[in-house]
């Protein structure tokens, strides 16, 4: 696939002659966009090879999944192609990647099983680590732009909690697809475990959140907006 | 967010049968996947947000700030996967348990040895 779309996009560059403005973006897109396809026909293939209406079935569970990657490669392209920010470009490439982080993970907590040797002394070189951060964080001068400059220092728990609950959150349905693929109990209990544990950074993500909310002065979730935020949510 | 997790822990707990509760959950899980991503990358950007969208991809957080935070970012990783591993491990020995009591069971439910039970002395000091 990834051949192919090199070839295809080689010959339309050269025949129509477009110039891309942002070549590393433009090649990020064209890799994430190869991965997440692929990964995510054969995964719903995968899923529908024991069913009786194979055909109908696959592009029945397919469409969902692929509309979003479509739709990320979409704005990525354009990005590069010189229409859109820069940014709107860079989260799209960033979307396409996640899903295949979930499998790097997957694969690099089976690496860590021969690492059980070292299992105390990474303990404690993981919590001399924690302290030494948590140390550095409050070393580091108080946020000036903030009315309550002390308490800014809540990012360094605040985001961390939230980009680690995003970890959970693509390696959960991975892990789902996986039991469904082989009806293994145990991946079934590897997903609820994602869950459970991105139920657990989702609750501290939320608890440091109202604490930097309120150390950044702001007053969300009030008057009409926050109502209509709120009622968006429900 | 919180709600789809809470959705899905009520999903577990109301099948009894192993087999149909993990279908059903995993169905679920994956069906959540897309509305996950949107909750979580679109509607902060389209409805009004305290969320800054460009702080780390525009290089907004200079300085010691920056790499605080990336050395915070890898400590929470690492401990996330541990607490991982550590939850597997817990869940892969309920397992066992469960084969284990699975295997008791079908055994004959007979809970005394059908050996030659004989009379042991008791020695009475009184």
């Amino acid at each position: 696939m990834l051949v192919t779309a090199v070839v295809l996009s080689v010959l339309f560059f050269v025949l129509v002659g477009m110039p891309v403005e942002n070549q590393i973006l433009y090649a990020i897109d064209l890799l994430g966009s190869c991965a997440a396809l692929a990964g995510t026909v054969t995964l719903c293939g995968a899923l529908v090879a024991q069913a009786s209406s194979r055909g109908a079935l696959a592009a029945a569970i397919a469409i969902p999944l692929l509309l979003p990657l479509v739709a990320l490669g979409i704005a990525g392209m354009r990005v590069a192609l010189g229409e859109g920010e820069l940014i709107g470009g860079e989260q799209a490439a960033i979307g396409l990647f996640c899903y295949g982080v979930a499998d790097a993970c997957n694969r690099s907590a089976a690496l860590c099983r021969g690492l059980e040797e070292l299992k105390q002394s990474l303990k404690i070189l993981f919590a001399l680590a924690m302290a030494a951060v948590t140390l550095w964080g409050y070393s580091v001068p108080p946020a000036a732009n903030f009315p309550n400059h002390e308490l800014a220092r809540m990012i360094f728990f605040h985001l961390p909690c939230a980009i680690t609950t995003c970890w959970f959150v693509f390696l959960a349905p991975y892990l789902a697809v996986r039991y469904l693929m082989t009806k293994d109990i145990e991946w079934d209990m590897r997903s609820a475990s994602c869950n459970e544990l991105g139920f657990l950074f989702a609750i501290l993500t939320m608890a440091t959140g109202i604490v930097f909310r309120k150390c950044n002065g702001a007053r969300g979730g009030t008057g009409t907006r926050g109502r209509l935020r709120s009622f968006s949510c429900c | 967010m919180l709600l789809i997790y809470g959705a899905y822990f009520a999903l577990r707990a109301a099948f009894t049968d192993e087999g149909k509760r993990a279908s059903n959950s995993a169905a679920y899980s994956i069906a959540t996947a897309l509305p996950v991503l949107f909750l979580i990358f679109v509607l902060p950007r389209v409805l009004f947000s305290l969320h800054p969208a460009t702080t780390l991809l525009k290089g907004e957080l200079e300085g010691d700030y920056k790499n605080v935070f990336y050395a915070s970012l890898v400590l929470f990783t690492v401990l996330a996967a541990w607490l991982y591993r550590l939850r597997v491990r817990a869940g892969l020995a309920e397992l066992a348990l469960e084969n284990m009591n699975g295997n008791l069971e079908n055994l004959g439910g007979s809970a005394a040895p059908t050996g030659v039970v004989r009379p042991v002395p008791v020695s009475r000091e009184s």
